[in-house]
């Protein structure tokens, strides 16, 4: 599996580039984490990834194929896609909805295999959420529909996928384990998964790649995460003042109160 | 650490919960105990599905029954099975039945179970609660092609059917704005009821400056077009209604999974591989042909496509593979039921169809709103 990202520009409207010269190659499995300040573009460059966007100009390659030139379909089959928010008006069950990611490995249109029903129920005993199985979606809460969202994400069981900030509601405990788990899956199920995070912290601890965008719309930095978070690139990207040390072979950060 | 260098340190919780996702660790017991809880779910939604399809039966028996010549229940059916093979013993009874009363309730049930699909189809595919057949301005344009018809005499075709044919082409007009706008600014669910709340209110400042001019006959009868009726129910047009719902139905039906993918959001559904514009489009033509050929033959029924989805959804939840079918079942079903109503509670004049559904839908709706355990919307 391999991502190319060939001088992507990309914008909403024709005289305001969001990203600008995107150059970038993703390849193997492992869990790569796209940092960067607010309105930077990380969105706009996953929704880039998986046709959601087209490029303003430039390419991107999927196993150095143009994604342009591949149906809906393809690209569906190959990466999948877990959005910022999820809330449903007329809510299924949870399994029901976790379900529904199953829809492009199903042989049936109709009929529910039992692969399809084993696999929702150990993601969802995975992710310590099979005791809400048949509760309406919209009775859980913020943090809950997210585990459900990646669970929805999961069970698509594609070479590529690709989360919006994944844990943004989730406490600490639970964005450790699920940032950890993706991390395991990755390598078990040997699969690349890419997230945004904003939390810099727990992407440091379980990162294979790094990814740093600063502004405007531009990739600082692709590499291993102690070449990528330091004083400086933190300083210079967020502006925020740090001290960057080393804690069990990783970066971890102190914040320094600003004058 | 990186992939090469497994086995690596990892959290315990996290391997446990990795090895689940692997289909370690789960038991044979366990995935056929899962299995049974998905196999009762899904038997619950059928069982409600044939419920529905029984009540239809029971009460269009009872429907075929009553009237100034009272039939029995079972009579009524032998009476049809004697008809369809030929055997007609009493020709009184037959006429009576299957030429004054089955037209009307076969009407009921095809119209109650299109306009519950449209109905369905629209809440899905817009996501709102308040969606009906109507919402995309059905109505406001069929009802300006009736207008259009009964005051002023304007009509497309002559004859017997110039207001149906009036009704059915002015009710593709709103669609046809919609399409045009969602094709320039994407067919996102604001967009589409929006550019179909302007149109209505386009068409009915029309129908308003025609009416004003109207004579009073015409006003009456134009009135009595819009609360809709199935009184005008003939052999006629039943084959030609039943072939575009059943067609119709058919196909909102083979696009179930689809509208539930649609339902997780249009992101999530282009990258699921869905076309999400192109989709939203072609179900909204065949929901408006569907409706258009039903209300240019009835009038403008309101609230069956509006709660039975939602009653339907109560019971079956929101999986449109199960949600579809059950809205037609039980759009059938109330529709003849209020139609029964409507013919006997103030025997021998009849209390039209629309003005029945509004009375009882109405309250029967609060109380299900109310009495609701689970949370449905």
């Amino acid at each position: 599996m391999r991502v190319q990202f060939e001088n992507v520009n990309f914008g909403y409207t024709k005289n305001e580039l969001i990203l600008h010269d995107i150059n970038m190659d993703l390849e193997g499995p492992g869990l790569y984490c796209i940092i960067g300040p607010n309105g930077v573009g990380k969105s706009t460059l996953i929704k880039c990834m998986n046709k959601l966007l087209k490029p303003s100009s430039g390419r991107v390659l999927l196993d150095g194929e143009d994604v342009a030139e591949l149906s809906n379909k393809d690209v569906a089959v190959k990466i999948g896609y877990v959005p910022v928010s999820t809330t449903d008006v007329f809510a299924m069950s949870v399994f029901d909805t976790v379900l529904i990611g199953r829809a492009n490995k199903s042989k049936s249109r109709w009929k529910t295999s039992k692969e399809d029903i084993v696999k929702v129920h150990q993601i969802l005993k995975a992710l310590d959420m099979e005791k809400y199985a048949q509760r309406g979606f919209n009775e859980l809460s913020a943090g809950q529909h997210q585990k459900i969202a990646i669970a929805r994400g999961l069970v698509q069981e594609t070479e590529i996928l690709l989360l919006d900030e994944p844990t943004s509601n989730l406490d600490i405990k639970h964005q450790l384990f699920v940032t950890e788990l993706l991390h395991e899956i990755a390598i078990r199920k040997n699969c690349m998964i890419i997230m945004i995070s904003h939390n810099l912290e727990i992407a440091c601890k379980y990162a294979d790649k790094v990814i740093m965008m600063e502004a405007p719309g531009k990739i600082r930095q692709v590499g291993e995460v102690n070449d990528v978070v330091n004083h400086d690139s933190l300083l210079e990207v967020y502006g925020v003042d740090c001290d960057v040390v080393l804690h069990q072979g990783r970066p971890a950060i102190h914040y320094n109160q600003e004058e | 650490m990186t992939a090469e260098e497994y086995p690596h340190k990892v959290s315990r919780s996290v391997r446990k919960a990795t090895d689940i996702w692997c289909g370690e660790g789960i038991t044979a017991e366990e995935e056929s105990s899962a299995m049974k809880v998905y196999r009762t779910t899904v038997s619950k939604k059928i069982l409600f599905i044939v419920v529905c399809i029984v009540a239809a039966f029971v009460v269009a028996g009872i429907s075929l029954g009553i009237g100034a010549y009272d039939i029995g229940f079972f009579e009524c059916y032998e009476i049809i099975w004697n008809h369809l093979f030929g055997d007609v013993n009493d020709s009184l009874r037959d006429y009576i039945v299957f030429e004054k009363r089955l037209p009307r309730i076969l009407l009921g049930l095809i119209s109650g179970a299109g306009l519950a699909v449209c109905g369905c189809l629209m809440q899905s595919m817009l996501k709102n609660p308040l969606a009906d057949p109507y919402t995309t301005g059905i109505s406001s344009g069929a009802g300006f092609g009736a207008t259009l018809a009964i005051t002023a005499g304007l009509t497309i075709v002559g004859g017997e059917y110039s207001l149906v044919v009036n009704a059915f082409i002015f009710a593709l007009i709103p669609m046809a704005v919609i399409i045009t706008v969602s094709k320039l600014k994407g067919a996102s669910p604001t967009t589409m009821i929006m550019a179909g709340i302007a149109v209505m209110y386009i068409f009915n400042a029309f129908s308003t400056v025609m009416k004003l001019m109207a004579d009073p006959d015409a006003l009456a009868q134009l009135y009595a077009w819009q609360v809709g009726t199935l009184g005008d129910a003939s052999w006629t047009e039943i084959p030609l209604v039943f072939a575009v719902v059943l067609a119709g139905s058919v196909f909102i039906q083979l696009f179930a999974t689809k509208i539930n993918i649609l339902s997780t959001g249009d992101d999530n559904a282009k990258a699921m591989g869905v076309n999400v514009e192109n989709l939203r489009i072609i179900l909204l033509m065949v929901s408006t042909l569907v409706v258009a050929s039903i209300v240019s033959f009835t009038g403008l029924i309101g609230f069956i496509g509006m709660v039975s989805p939602h009653v339907a959804r109560m019971f079956v939840g929101s999986d449109n593979r199960f949600l579809i079918p059950a809205s037609i079942m039980f759009g059938a079903s109330l529709m003849i039921a209020a139609d029964t109503i409507g013919r006997v509670i103030i025997a021998p004049a009849v209390l039209e169809v629309g003005v029945i559904t509004a009375f009882i839908g109405g309250p029967l709706f609060l109380y299900l709103v109310l009495s609701k355990k689970k949370s449905v919307w």
